[in-house]
């Protein structure tokens, strides 16, 4: 696709007769039904939040059997029906315009979002799309619900039937204890008068008693297995029952899979930190099954195990019943309230244990988890440090400090169950030398009496309340409190690097409004070869909800697009898909993203992950501005300039104010050597002044992958640029150039006086 | 045996709303670029398949000297391997 073409693209895609958009309302609590092509999908429906509403239930579900259908959801400008190149979407850029998605591998989904959501409910228009992954016809119907009720106690569906499956070749999950006909008389509180009810009835009890404290219109699901954890006969250490999340949702665009591709978890109000299932789930308005796709029919968010060798009698026993434990046996409530904890996300993922192949201090691929973002470090004095922003071996020794790892997050602080200690900043984590894997940084200091969620459960002194564990729970995603509606970043157009790969970058300019009223934008990256040689990619996407995605060009979601360049052929510039690319850059919480945090020290200001996938290598950069918006001159020349004329090459120009006066320019022209190939040369002039004759240099890099090397430049001409006003018509701006490229590629690029304008829209003025 | 165990947030009691009568509409529709198969997509998150904990923490038990039961909690199980995984519990690189 030529320039020009591209342009044009980008022009018809601001026209308003390009397709209907969201022209169909839900009725609340009337069903609407419609039918779906294979393979197909529709984002004609839009939904109506009144004002005074709490929260509002979207749900579809289909009449055709073994289908999958999906469900998305988004608030501000409605989904776009085709991609900036005019082609269908994929369901990866219907995903990437979600704010909100069931998604499952069945034919009933549902949304149920509310004030506590990260987008939360908001009166006006919200807008759906519909997908069919089957390769069959569906009829399906959706159906709207909203309702000014209170949040709900969470509701937990516990499985006791939820036995291994035939793809789980680890599994140890046994259900016989939960039938057990044996006849027992009820105990304390627990009328169940079979030992498998009384242990079903407990179990029930204790999930009953965490979900009094938790908030959430999703179900938490709960698999409860029994398997042997030691025996208490042989007198060694035996476990008694252990819990944990049984997934992590990250939303980190730089992780990808085999294919450079990742899913965008737009519901988790942290970015680049992992969440355990259940709280992710509530945030996404769905189930855990729902929000991560696949079957419904045997997951669960939490898994609990309880040691099949502990019996009701002897010298180590369970006491089933809803009061304490008598001396000499064992809480079988305390302790299942305790474990399910962990389950809910009390839990960090940061390594306790060097045995498993990993160092102690790591973290899980390097990422966060947002249970230990909530963790300073004070053991070295001074400041207190975010656990999360050490280095593994600093990390390691605050793990064995004793009294280093705080937790500060204001909700746990501002509790009335919170006792302060002076010269502490917050609530006191386990940290004891030598570390206690499995009981370090994930349980509260030992000397916490009263608490739940201490290494030892203290049975005497114990309740079965988890105290200050609610609020530090809410810190992981059970915030029942009412948001405020995210803005998202408003990025500057105009040049962005990576100071760690200085001597590549990429510009960044505004296009238009597609018809669906998405920012469109053009993302020129220019950067170095295998060899270091300069070469330069373009990319068409939108910028949605701060995050700009390229359009995808062909099938296999190719959008970061190497052009080969044939003067006088029509067009002159060719897409070469095989030397091509993908291109996400995610301008949300970038500070709080592993790239930006590498040890390199950043000014404040916006940042950006730009994630690349080139030659089946990718990167995860962390990008700035490189003229902030205070430098910006009026009018501002800076955007990508292009001769409508002579397409197929064209300028990227970065115009500044100078200190002490003037004004400064630096370009980066993208031109054709003899081959076609597209290569790159810089120029800049610290006074500018349009007309001037300016030197062309050609700079030797290094490969994106390679270490940072100097970047040496070499004059291979001169460019004179002629731009005085910064519009979409040519005007009086004029562009020459006249380059000559060595090597075996070598030959020259002349023109002179081209008439040129902006291919992007103007900067407006600060 | 499948119990829902607690809560009362089942959506339909929270409703209560009568329901209208159903309505059929036609829709603009398109058909999608990519394969129709969800394993192109990738997983939204990292670690784990809903199946099996990716980190376990465990409460253990000992006796002491004096012979009451001390409950002490440890890491029983982390996965070995944290890295993407579909649904269907396939690892991804």
């Amino acid at each position: 696709m030529s320039l020009r073409l591209f342009l044009a693209l980008l022009l018809l895609s601001v026209s308003p007769l390009l397709l209907a958009q969201s022209s169909i309302g839900l009725v609340p609590g009337q069903r609407t039904n419609f039918n779906l092509p294979a393979n197909g999908y529709t984002t004609s429906f839009f939904i109506d939040v009144p004002a005074g509403a709490t929260q509002f239930k979207v749900e579809l579900e289909s009449d055709t059997p073994n289908v999958d259908v999906d469900l998305m959801l988004r608030h501000g400008h409605p989904f776009s029906a085709q991609n900036l190149y005019g082609l269908p979407h994929s369901d990866l850029s219907l995903l990437e315009q979600s704010q909100y998605y069931s998604i499952s591998g069945g034919d009933d989904e549902y949304l149920i979002i509310g004030a506590s959501n990260y987008r939360p409910i908001r009166a006006g228009r919200w807008h759906l799309a519909v997908l069919n992954y089957a390769s069959v016809p569906v009829s399906a119907r959706l159906k709207f619900e909203h309702s000014n009720a209170a949040p709900a106690q969470a509701a937990v569906e516990v499985r006791f039937d939820l036995g291994c499956q035939p793809n789980e070749p680890s599994c140890r999950c046994n259900l016989n204890p939960w039938n057990d006909n044996t006849a027992v008389a009820p105990v304390g509180g627990n009328p169940g008068t079979t030992l498998g009810q009384q242990r079903r009835n407990a179990m029930l009890e204790a999930a009953r008693r965490l979900t009094e404290v938790m908030r959430s219109e999703v179900p938490i699901s709960i698999r409860a297995c029994w398997d042997d954890l030691g025996n208490p006969s042989t007198g060694q250490p035996f476990t008694i029952a252990a819990a944990g999340p049984n997934d992590f949702f990250i939303d980190d665009r730089s992780l990808v899979d085999s294919n450079g591709d990742s899913r965008p978890t737009p519901f988790l109000p942290e970015k680049y930190a992992f969440f355990a299932a259940a709280p992710a789930s509530r945030l996404a308005g769905t189930s855990y099954c729902r929000a991560s796709g696949g079957d419904c029919a045997n997951r669960a968010d939490i898994s609990i195990f309880f040691n099949q060798n502990i019996g009701s009698s002897g010298n180590f026993r369970f006491h089933l019943g809803y009061t304490p434990a008598p001396v000499g046996s064992i809480d079988f409530l305390a302790t299942s309230v305790h474990e399910l904890a962990h389950g809910l996300g009390f839990v960090s993922l940061i390594d306790l244990d060097a045995s498993n192949g990993g160092a102690v201090g790591a973290k899980p691929l390097g990422r966060d988890d947002i249970y230990s973002r909530k963790v300073v470090d004070i053991s070295q004095g001074g400041t207190p440090r975010p656990l999360v922003r050490l280095t593994d071996a600093q990390r390691a020794s605050a793990l064995v400090s004793g009294f280093g790892l705080q937790w500060t997050d204001p909700l746990a602080l501002a509790s009335p169950l919170y006792r302060p200690i002076p010269n502490e900043p917050g609530v006191r984590l386990f940290a004891p030398s030598p570390l206690r894997p499995g009981s370090t940084l994930s349980h509260l200091d030992g000397e916490l009496i009263g608490e739940l969620m201490t290494p030892q459960l203290n049975q005497a002194n114990g309740s079965r309340l988890l105290g200050l564990a609610v609020p530090m729970l809410e810190a992981v995603g059970w915030d029942p409190r009412p948001r405020s509606f995210p803005t998202a970043p408003a990025p500057l157009a105009g040049q962005w690097y990576e100071r760690d790969r200085s001597g590549h970058g990429i510009d960044f300019q505004r296009a238009g409004t597609d018809a669906a009223g998405a920012e469109s934008w053009i993302l020129t990256f220019y950067t170095y070869d295998q060899n270091g040689l300069p070469e330069w990619y373009l990319a068409a996407g939108t910028l949605i909800d701060g995050v700009f995605s390229g359009a995808a060009a062909n099938a296999q979601g190719i959008s970061l697009l190497r052009y080969r360049y044939q003067q006088g052929a029509n067009p002159p510039s060719t897409p070469i898909l095989a030397e091509s690319g993908k291109i996400v850059l995610d301008f949300n919480q970038a500070e709080t993203s592993a790239a930006c945090n590498d040890g390199t020290e950043r000014p404040a200001g916006l940042k950006a992950v730009m994630r690349w996938n080139l030659g089946g290598q990718s990167g995860a950069w962390c990008m700035e501005q490189l003229v902030p918006q205070a430098q910006r001159p009026r009018p501002d020349l800076t955007g990508h300039w292009y001769g409508p004329s002579d397409s197929g090459w064209g300028l990227s120009l970065a115009h500044f104010n100078r200190p002490g006066g003037g004004q400064s320019v630096f370009g980066v022209i993208y031109y054709a050597d003899a081959t076609g190939a597209g290569r790159w040369g810089l120029t800049g002039a610290d006074s500018y002044v349009p007309g001037t004759v300016l030197p062309l240099g050609q700079r030797s890099g290094y490969c994106r992958t390679c270490p940072s090397a100097p970047t040496p430049d070499v004059i291979i001409g001169n460019i004179t640029l002629d731009l005085r006003v910064p519009a979409n018509a040519t005007g009086d701006n004029r562009l020459s150039v006249d380059a000559t490229y060595a090597g075996p590629q070598g030959g020259r690029f002349l023109r002179n006086g081209v008439p040129y304008q902006l291919l992007s829209a103007p900067v407006p003025s600060p | 045996m499948r119990k829902i165990a607690t809560g009362c947030g089942l959506w339909l009691a929270l409703m209560g709303s009568a329901m209208a009568a159903d309505r059929h509409v036609e829709v603009d529709s398109h058909i999608l670029t990519m394969r129709a198969d969800k394993a192109v997509v990738p997983k939204a998150l990292g670690l784990g398949n809903g199946r099996e904990p990716v980190i376990r923490l465990g409460v253990q038990a000992l006796r002491r000297a004096d012979g009451s039961i001390e409950l002490r909690c440890a890491e029983l199980d982390r996965a070995p391997d944290l890295r993407f995984m579909t649904p269907a519990g396939e690892r991804l690189p």
